[in-house]
């Protein structure tokens, strides 16, 4: 992005919008470029509000720091260089690159380098922070060659490294992986000695344009994809497998195969982390069983659901995948080596992420696993990453079972061995992240900010809960959130969400049940909205009207007249 | 288009409360929001948008529209 462009981005911010989003910019040098490209970069991923990026006082980086404390804007970015550690680190400064002075500098870059990372984490723990660590190259301080390292820049690079590692750990802190700014902008390409000099702004505009972006990725994460559908020959491994059999297809460096072998590795890591992997395959049934068992196979059997081999499009195959995830196509990745084939899903579910797998070219193979792992990858796991797969094959047999008389369902469902836990929402992330990503059972679609969700889960009249659950054949981890406000026997809900892992099971009737009978409530008081794709909510509720927002109100009495049996067992380890 | 609308367009980026017609009066002394800042985006702007690069001498007699599209005139010729 040029200057020029995002200043147009800029100027045609919207005025009067859904609110101002005022993000935090804090740096030593003066911000100059890199707050109107940061501020370019997040208005347009707000283009239904306006974006303002504020900024401290030049040369006083802890003091801004200090001073959002106070001021809390809604995020904060901070660009640290090596002059933060030490003035004479900079070329605004001419305090000395003598040897002493050299040494004089490392004495004190440690304490330095501890204090910002005090103020950082102190200030995470209000405001959500990006942090970019030093990124231009150390001057000329050291007394060795150019090519050779010295102790300066060794240790002061220990020090940096350090301040990482203790950062990475920060809750509420994202730190700007240092490898992905190499790539994006080449050392050599980053300082401009003239701006800096002239104005105190340090950066070429090809490298504040790299970092903005990257930073504005950092600050406004993506949603992860939920799935991968990958397909067998000339992707997961090379080879046609009804042509050459079992024994004909390889994914090994023997067989110049082994970027196959990456790239399977890529998928298991995937499902370990909680992304469900999934096969479409046009070919025999049979001969993808047989192909699958392979005792060598990467990515282990057990750890793909569904396979979906047939010889009928690939877009209806990819739709009972769909089905059998109860997700919606813009959650998912697909990869296949025919463009073809990728053109033709892509035309039926135009939201999908189409990616060709490269088959041949070893480098553009790599290029597809770092692509994965960015659509995919998430901030941290939980424990219901571990289980995903199996909690998924598990509904599945639950769907068999359900998909029955009212009868034989209660009987299922009696026999299950119903648990459901309830637990504190506070100091937990996974309901927030539950929250912001659930779309099918979501009472109004609303997605929280840290800060927002905080408020409402610890004001002195709230009502938050999280809800875990398992059955014999396997515990789903936390399936719901229900989160509000409770006013004597009334309880009014600003946040209800299911995952839909957890459907037919009547979870959503053993939740207000528990709020019912546990707080002696009379009436409970829904902040509903209709979304594109909440009507099971509106349905729960038995919602007539399409396109209703305001409240629902249910009293204790035609809830009670209307649930159905349930076999749960509760376990409350909520206050 | 001539190089002075390509400088208005230049200006009307730094300056977007100016019409046209007030940006090619306008002046460091007239425009109360041609500060430092708004000054180093406007020589980035024409810079990006004429593909050259200005001398800090140049820079320093960027006073107004008129004497910025002079120094342009001549860097072109």
């Amino acid at each position: 992005m040029k200057l020029s462009d995002a200043l147009r981005i800029l100027n045609a911010a919207p005025l009067a919008a859904e609110g101002t989003a005022v993000f935090g910019l804090a740096c030593s040098f003066t911000p100059l470029h890199l707050r109107t490209l940061l501020g370019a970069y997040l208005q347009r991923r707000l283009p239904a509000r306006r974006v303002e990026v504020q900024t401290g006082l030049y040369g006083d980086l802890l003091g801004t720091l200090e001073r959002m404390e106070t001021s809390l804007p809604e995020k904060a970015v901070v660009v640290l260089e090596w002059s933060d550690l030490d003035p004479r680190l900079g070329l605004r400064d001419v305090g000395g690159w003598r040897p002493d002075d050299a040494r004089d500098i490392l004495a004190g870059a440690e304490e330095r380098a501890a204090t910002l990372g005090g103020a950082l984490t102190r200030l995470a723990g209000r405001v959500p922070l990006a942090v970019a660590l030093p990124s231009l190259p150390l001057p000329p301080v050291a007394h060795t060659p150019g090519w050779m390292l010295g102790r300066p820049g060794a240790e002061l690079r220990r020090i940096t490294a350090q301040l990482a590692s203790e950062l990475v750990a920060t809750e509420g802190l994202r730190l700007l992986d240092p490898q992905r700014l190499d790539v994006a902008s080449p050392a050599e390409s980053r300082l401009d000695v003239k701006s800096y000099l002239a104005t105190g702004f340090p950066y070429r505009l090809a490298h504040v344009d790299a970092m903005s972006a990257l930073l504005s990725e950092l600050v406004l994460p993506r949603a992860p994809k939920k799935g991968v559908i990958t397909d067998l020959d000339e992707t997961l491994w090379r080879g046609i497998l009804g042509e050459e059999g079992p024994g004909g297809v390889f994914w090994d460096l023997e067989h110049q195969a082994h970027a196959h072998g990456l790239y399977q590795q890529m998928l298991a890591a995937l499902a370990a982390s909680g992304v469900m992997v999934a096969v479409a395959s046009k070919a025999d049934p049979q001969v993808v069983a047989q192909g699958l068992d392979a005792p060598d196979l990467v990515i282990g059997r057990d750890l793909l659901f569904p396979v979906e081999a047939s010889w009928g499009a690939k877009s209806e195959a990819v739709g009972r995948i769909l089905a059998a995830w109860n997700v919606g196509a813009d959650s998912v990745v697909f990869v296949d080596d025919s463009p073809v084939e990728l053109a033709e899903v892509k035309t039926i579910y135009p939201e999908i992420e189409c990616l060709q797998f490269p088959t041949g070219d070893d480098g553009a193979v790599y290029a597809l696993l770092e692509r994965l792992r960015d659509l995919c990858g998430k901030e941290r796991l939980s424990g219901e990453d571990a289980i995903r797969v199996a909690s998924l094959k598990t509904g599945a047999v639950v769907q068999v079972a359900l998909a029955d008389t009212p009868a034989r369902q209660d009987a299922f469902l009696a026999a299950a061995g119903q648990e459901l836990t309830c637990l504190p929402v506070a100091g937990d992330h996974r309901p927030l992240e539950l929250v912001n990503k659930t779309n099918q059972f979501n009472l109004n679609g609303r997605r929280w900010s840290e800060r927002e969700w905080s408020d409402l889960v610890t004001r002195a009249d709230a009502l938050a809960l999280c809800l875990a659950y398992r059955d014999k054949y396997g515990p789903l981890g936390k399936i719901a959130v229900i989160a509000g406000r409770l006013a004597g026997t009334v309880f009014h809900v600003d946040a209800w969400v299911l995952s839909c892992r957890a459907f037919s099971r009547r979870i959503e009737y053993a939740t207000l049940w528990c709020l019912f009978e546990r707080w002696n409530l009379e009436e409970i008081v829904f902040d509903y909205r209709a979304t594109p794709r909440n009507h099971l909510v509106a349905d729960f509720l038995a919602i007539p009207t399409e396109g209703l927002t305001g409240q629902v109100r249910l009293s204790r009495a035609a809830f009670m007249a209307r649930c159905p049996a349930l076999y749960f067992q509760v376990v409350s380890e909520a206050a | 288009m001539s190089a002075e609308q390509r400088l208005v367009g230049c200006f009307a980026l730094a300056f977007p409360e100016l019409s046209p017609d007030e940006i090619r009066r306008a002046s460091m002394a007239s425009v109360a929001s041609w500060d430092s800042v708004a000054a180093i985006n406007l020589v980035t702007v024409i810079e990006e948008e004429f593909g050259i690069e200005l001398a800090l001498e140049e820079i320093g007699e960027m006073a107004s529209f008129r004497t910025v599209l002079d120094i342009l005139t001549q860097k072109l010729q």
